[in-house]
């Protein structure tokens, strides 16, 4: 891709994402198709970049989860209305780094980190299907199947819930589902060492952390 | 004021007021409204304004800023989909009716906690307690003793239990019966071993849905102090709603909490001070409480003492109390635990600020950020008590200086998260005294925070 093409676009995406406009990153993924350039090379060259960005903002607390949320709305329009139709087979290897069932757990209805993680890995290039709260063990693994999920991310910020977190584990070892989905956990009362005991995949101990540890879980980093 | 009328007024508004799906709820109706109130009263607090300000006009305009929010973004509950909204006129009318001082807990223990306004000389209420940390069994009625025991503590507040006779317990399932009922065995033998059986309790902590509440607040008592959470942000559902019926039925006192998240619907610093006077009002509207407390909390460190919040506290604390009434709490929570100077640097800083700025009362502290099993103790409410008498005839502007000095004794230990020690390696849990490992430590940072003007010899007492 020409350089100068290349800072056009990004610097036309900034101001999409930091405003919130859906359209006008629509007609920016449009004009970088109509250039001849791949999907793939549009969301690794011109996305990604500028999401790796936002994500450190939030990550230092220079933005916050409006903010976070507008520009995910605007990567979501992208991908939905512009890349993903005009996707090949081996794009889509390239622009998505994986599906995550995300819910918290049965009879607990906290839901501020659950969608913060909801958001940092929608920047980063996860799709992900938000089961929102109270979430029963079924739901989770019905979700996991009939999505085609890599990971399962589950939430608990109660003691007094985290034992729902267990069931959900030993349900996908029961269903001989455990080779199909990584498990990964967190929420304040949920510990690297409860991780461990409760043999999940991963433990995010932040929204950051998190999605560190879902790019690891599908491979995508050390 | 309450009674049943204003119950099925507020249950009527929940059923019949605009439905709205709970993602525009969180995602615009929330930040939009917030957005504007900021511009709309110049609601501007920077990274290098003081903690502890005493900026009226600032206070004043957070406080319109806070009564608009409520008004116009009002109170979702989850389980009809629709929005109970109060004008403007019938919110000043609660907040004018709410009462301005409650008697907690029984004879001859009970303890009178008014309202404060910034600067004000008369202590604040201090309610000590591990506010929800787990607990084990074994270790929870020397624990709560721990707090129940220290004379400048005025109500006990309670831990949860990490399980209930030897199982991991469910909430929302008939094992929050069992934890209700246990609870209160052992908070009571707790305060009945402290000397003072009718102190008042901060209760039921082991009650997520309703079931433990209504199973075992009559256990407790009408006189405690029981706890129904909002939602954050400004949601409930029918559970919460089913414990202020029970609560408003049996005559009991009921506190309302939430807390708001740094940097997440509400935004930075100005969102949140808004949110704090927004949600303390909207609480009110919707529970008809006699206590509050909105304590923000940090979205990668789970506390309320990082300088950023403390900066949006100040003011936002100071908007509610010299405008209204009503009884406004904080609830301290640091990342340090028990057996490290850090949190008794974190506790000192939050509880000078939110003293001079005229809060009811302090809860706490939540040590280790709530999060460690055990990792908490009286001693660190003790503390929290001093610094909270220490700074009364403090001037807003002398708070700054010394906070701003405690401050930097902290701030770059947050993200290192020392959750210290547990109950056992820092007190005797027989006779439940401090052990000299950390009575050092406690002696060693009091003297080291005299050096900043803070008064630990002029302890009032009413």
């Amino acid at each position: 891709m020409d350089s100068e093409l290349k800072k056009n676009l990004s610097q036309q995406l900034e101001s999409a994402l930091t405003s919130g406009n859906k359209e006008t990153g629509k007609k920016i993924a449009k004009r970088a198709l109509d250039r001849g350039i791949s999907p793939s090379e549009f969301f690794i060259s011109i996305v990604q970049p500028q999401l790796h960005e936002i994500g450190e903002k939030f990550e230092r607390l220079e933005i916050f989860l409006p903010a976070l949320m507008k520009s995910a709305n605007v990567v979501l329009a992208m991908q939905e209305q512009v890349l993903e139709p005009a996707l090949t087979a081996r794009d889509e290897e390239h622009t998505e780094l994986g599906t995550v069932i995300l819910g918290t757990v049965q009879s607990d209805i906290h839901d501020i980190g659950k969608n913060m993680v909801k958001l940092m890995l929608r920047v980063n290039g996860f799709n992900v299907i938000d089961l929102g709260t109270d979430t029963k063990v079924t739901d989770f693994i019905k979700a996991a199947e009939i999505k085609q999920a890599d990971i399962i991310g589950a939430s608990s910020l109660l003691t007094t819930s985290l034992p729902y977190i267990e069931d959900l584990i030993t349900r996908t070892h029961e269903l001989g589902l455990d080779s199909e989905y990584k498990i990964i956990i967190g929420g304040a009362p949920v510990s690297e060492t409860f991780a461990a005991d409760v043999g999940a995949d991963a433990y995010g101990s932040d929204a950051i952390h998190g999605v560190k540890m879902c790019r690891q879980l599908v491979g995508k980093e050390e | 004021m309450r009674n049943s009328t204003r119950l099925l007024d507020i249950l009527k508004r929940m059923e019949e007021g605009l439905a709205i799906e709970e993602e525009t709820f969180d995602l615009e109706r929330i930040p939009e409204t917030i957005n504007e109130l900021i511009k709309e009263y110049d609601i501007y607090i920077p990274e290098d304004s003081p903690i502890v300000t005493d900026n009226d006009a600032l206070a004043d305009r957070l406080f319109q800023a806070g009564v608009d929010m409520a008004e116009r973004i009002g109170v979702l509950n989850l389980d009809t989909g629709r929005i109970a909204t109060w004008s403007q006129k019938e919110i000043l009318g609660a907040i004018h009716l709410a009462p301005a001082r409650v008697t907690i807990g029984e004879f001859p223990d009970q303890h009178l906690e008014y309202h404060r306004e910034p600067e004000d000389t008369r202590p604040p209420t201090i309610k000590g307690g591990p506010v929800g940390t787990p607990l084990t069994e074994d270790l929870y009625r020397p624990i709560q003793q721990s707090y129940a025991q220290e004379p400048f503590i005025d109500l006990m507040i309670n831990g949860t239990l990490e399980t209930t006779y030897g199982y991991k317990a469910r909430s929302r399932s008939p094992w929050e019966v069992l934890l209700g009922w246990q609870e209160k065995e052992l908070s009571k033998a707790a305060t009945q071993r402290a000397g003072r059986p009718g102190m008042g309790i901060g209760c039921v902590e082991n009650s997520v849905s309703e079931i433990g509440e209504l199973s075992a607040s009559e256990e407790f008592g009408p006189r405690h102090w029981h706890h129904v959470a909002m939602i954050s942000e400004f949601k409930t559902n029918y559970g919460l709603m089913t414990k202020v019926a029970h609560l408003v039925k049996t005559g009991s006192i009921i506190h309302s909490f939430y807390n708001t998240v740094y940097g997440g619907m509400a935004g930075g610093r100005e969102g949140m001070a808004i949110a704090i006077v927004g949600g303390t009002i909207l609480m009110q509207m919707a529970y008809m409480t006699q206590t509050h407390s909105i304590s923000p909390t940090h979205p990668f460190f789970g506390n309320t003492t990082t300088p950023d919040i403390l900066r949006a506290v100040a003011p936002a604390q100071q908007a509610l109390n010299r405008n209204t009434h009503l009884m406004t709490d904080v609830v301290i929570t640091p990342v340090g635990g028990p057996g490290t100077k850090t949190i008794l640097y974190e506790v000192a800083a939050q509880a000078i600020t939110v003293t001079v700025s005229g809060v009811s009362g302090l809860i706490g502290p939540r040590s280790g950020a709530g999060t460690e099993t055990n990792h908490v103790s009286g001693l660190e409410a003790r503390f929290m008590a001093e610094c909270a008498h220490a700074s009364l005839g403090m001037s807003r502007r002398e708070a700054n200086d010394i906070v701003g000095q405690i401050v930097e004794l902290y701030r770059d230990d947050l993200d290192q998260r020392p959750a210290g020690k547990t109950f056992s390696e820092i007190y005797d849990v027989e006779t439940v005294r401090p052990k000299d490992n950390w009575l050092e430590i406690y002696e060693g940072v009091k003297e080291e925070l005299a050096e900043f003007g803070l008064n630990f010899g002029c302890i009032k007492k009413l």
